[in-house]
């Protein structure tokens, strides 16, 4: 088999893993002869689904001896088999990297014969890029549950992520659909990396040359809409990753049937991609936001609203607090406000600092007040007549061409609960299931 | 010289020669009406102060901006500079003078109209910057590695540390066809250098990586969660020229023929095309 129909079995294979962000780490090219990688990350491509392309994501290998009911990988599954070895996979790597096709290799694996056997195989392939090429680009390896402990420090110290995936967000699912994984199996090397880390950050006080382990730090994925857990399961369960295991991020992806299986949804559900959508904004809170899971979930209603995102769902229920005036607002308040995000709060700040500002200049930073302007007030003023109650709020956000002109017309259908459709886009990905 | 008449600053396109002319708007207190470029200037009635660049004074108000108004303001006014459009040399000029007349909180009063202009040509700058790391691609060529791009704004000093850092040890050169300059780089020595025009030896060479790499870019994409209009607003469609892997939906028109039909039918019609040129690359790369 060659190289050529080999990448395209293990990308095939490898492509509904979730994450692709080569953010975090900051080598600087000093530490090799090829590559550097950005704090930032960089995005090289995007895929016909719209989804971000930085790194390489392919599997070492596609021939499991497991038999997850979920993946298309599963040893029963009659489907070509491909295993890369190290060294094709080190030179694919540079020659893509040399190009600027990508910022570096993400690189997982199907089991392979056995863990350890699999993981070696992975590092070999790593210590190729690292050691003989002097590659200092962005590297996210998965650590491979079952293997040995020295392998996954091993791996550590060659990557620049580790991710262990989590895929079914609770252990009953799991037993269920992924029979050779366990829970157990999963948090181990979780906790391991987490160790790792923390230790690293101390030899990296204390002495100049530690190597570094794992840098960018680690990842997770859940798979969304296979298993019959809620939103509110899932936003917990990734708060306590975040807090407990010091995750830097926790991806979802929406659940794509490829397999006929009686425990699974059938194969023309269409994937719940507003509810991944939903989830990655609550997400965004929980890191970037200052929210806590409980202030955007509430078991009662364990599921995310679709028509109207979590922040804006907050700032509805929460109207005592605003309006926020713009010129006095601290930061957390001002990213609490609907259509002001981290780069509009950010710009807010830097400008008021030698002036007060109004509505214009609001506009003039590249704040969108489509939203924002129900939430805020310049100088003690606000934009228009702001909505009193959380359904004539959620009304006029939801109708921005009737701005400010909420009629009592048609205003008895319309409730946080029952949602009406607006706007085509909601209507493409919806998926019935709300 | 402010005896009335609208004056014209005329000067040679360089930074240098724009803080030359900085330098001689504060001696003469007179804000220029307008600046012009000698390569372009039109014949014209108005009256017209020609800059000499003189790099003493250049030096100084660089300093002066650096001491006076902070790091910030000079970094704002580097990089618009870099802007290309209409106008770019009165707003900034605009935004220095008033920089020294209220003092240095014009770096963050982005709210103010002056010196919003100046931050939105930093932000178009910085923004376009950002897309050709993400979107250049090099073919190798005997070894080099080379791309051309046509950005609307000069990003090549933006752009250069980037690229210097990962492939340090290549020797590569990135074509600015639209301001007719080339960021030149071997492993001793990195340059950016005016050239006006460039043989650029055709892809061919580098078939087989592109080759791999379009095949990847068509297995990893989902077919049931298709999304065009995501995929377009993350790389617009004026990048996709440099991209081998949406060259031949670039060439068919695809996109247009899938704008219109239901979810299956564009699923389909994505497998379909995501199998079809597989066997042309194949060919190619097998002789």
């Amino acid at each position: 088999m060659d190289i050529y129909e080999k990448l395209a079995i293990l990308a095939e294979a490898a492509k509904y893993d979730a994450s692709c962000s080569s953010s975090g780490s900051g080598r600087s090219s000093s530490e090799g002869a090829i590559g550097a990688a950005l704090p930032s990350g960089c995005c090289h491509s995007f895929t016909a689904d719209g989804r971000c392309v930085s790194l390489l994501k392919v599997l070492m290998s596609n021939a499991c001896v497991y038999n997850c009911k979920y993946c298309i990988s599963r040893s029963t599954n009659d489907f070509p088999r491909a295993t890369f070895t190290p060294r094709e996979l080190a030179d694919l790597t540079i020659e893509f990297y040399r190009r600027n096709y990508i910022e570096g290799l993400f690189l997982s694996s199907a089991v392979v014969g056995t863990p350890d056997w699999t993981m070696e195989r992975m590092i070999e392939a790593l210590r190729i890029l690292r050691e003989e090429y002097g590659f200092a680009g962005y590297i996210h390896a998965k650590a491979i549950p079952g293997a040995d402990p020295i392998l996954t420090h091993r791996l550590g110290l060659l990557a620049d992520r580790v991710s262990v995936n989590i895929e079914l967000p609770s252990e009953k699912s799991l037993v269920s659909l992924a029979p050779d994984k366990t829970k157990h199996n999963i948090l181990e090397p979780m906790g391991l990396i987490r160790t790792g880390i923390e230790e690293n950050r101390e030899d990296l006080v204390k002495y100049r040359h530690t190597p570094k382990f794992v840098p960018a730090g680690q990842s997770t994925q859940m798979i969304v809409g296979a298993s019959p857990e809620t939103d509110y399961h899932i936003l917990h369960l990734t708060e306590s990753l975040y807090k407990k295991y010091g995750l830097k991020r926790v991806y979802y992806s929406a659940y794509i049937p490829l397999q006929e299986d009686a425990l699974l949804p059938s194969l023309d559900t269409r994937p719940p991609l507003l509810r991944e959508h939903r989830l990655y904004q609550a997400d965004w809170l929980l890191r970037f936001y200052g929210f806590e899971a409980s202030e955007i979930i509430d078991p009662k209603k364990p599921m995310l609203h679709p028509e109207v995102d979590p922040k804006c769902s907050w700032a509805v229920n929460h109207l005592d607090d605003f309006p926020v005036e713009v010129n006095t607002a601290d930061y957390e308040m001002l990213l609490r406000v609907p259509g002001i995000g981290v780069t509009g709060a950010k710009r807010i700040i830097r400008a008021r600092r030698s002036q007060s500002l109004d509505f214009d200049m609001l506009k003039r930073l590249g704040i969108v007040l489509k939203r924002a302007k129900f939430f805020i007030t310049c100088k003690g003023k606000t934009l228009q007549r702001i909505p009193e109650t959380p359904e004539m709020m959620i009304w006029s956000i939801l109708s921005p061409n009737r701005m400010g002109g909420f009629t009592d017309y048609g205003m008895e259908q319309l409730s946080l609960f029952e949602p009406v459709l607006t706007g085509e886009d909601v209507v493409e990905c919806l998926t019935g299931e709300f | 010289m402010s005896d009335g008449g609208i004056l014209i600053f005329a000067y040679d396109g360089s930074f240098d020669g724009f803080l030359s002319a900085v330098f001689d708007a504060f001696a003469m207190k007179t804000l220029p009406a307008d600046f012009a470029v000698f390569d372009d200037m039109e014949p014209s009635l108005l009256k017209i102060h020609y800059v000499e660049t003189d790099f003493e004074h250049a030096k100084r108000v660089q300093l002066g901006i650096a001491k006076k108004l902070g790091g910030t303001v000079l970094n704002m006014v580097q990089k618009a500079f870099l802007f290309d459009g209409e106008g770019k040399e009165n707003a900034i000029m605009r935004f220095i003078w008033k920089g020294f007349k209220e003092g240095r909180s014009v770096g963050s009063r982005i709210g103010d109209e002056d010196v919003n202009r100046v931050f939105k040509m930093c932000t178009a700058v910085y923004n376009e910057a950002e897309r050709f790391r993400q979107f250049t691609r090099f073919s190798d060529s005997k070894g080099a590695l080379v791309a051309v791009i046509h950005p609307n704004h000069f990003v090549l000093p933006l752009i250069k540390h980037f690229f210097c850092a990962r492939i340090k040890n290549e020797h590569f050169m990135i074509f600015d066809a639209e301001h007719s300059a080339a960021l030149i780089h071997t492993p001793e020595r990195t340059a950016i250098i005016p050239v006006e025009s460039l043989e650029i030896p055709s892809d061919t060479e580098d078939r087989f990586y592109s080759g791999l790499w379009k095949n990847y870019y068509r297995h990893i994409a989902i077919a049931s969660r298709y999304n065009p209009k995501c995929r377009m607003t993350h790389m617009p469609k004026r990048f996709w020229k440099y991209l081998p892997e949406v060259e031949e939906e670039l060439e068919s028109g695809f996109m247009q023929k899938l704008s219109r039909g239901t979810a299956a039918e564009i699923a389909e019609e994505l497998k379909k095309e995501m199998s079809l040129p597989e066997k042309n690359e194949r060919a190619a790369l097998e002789q």
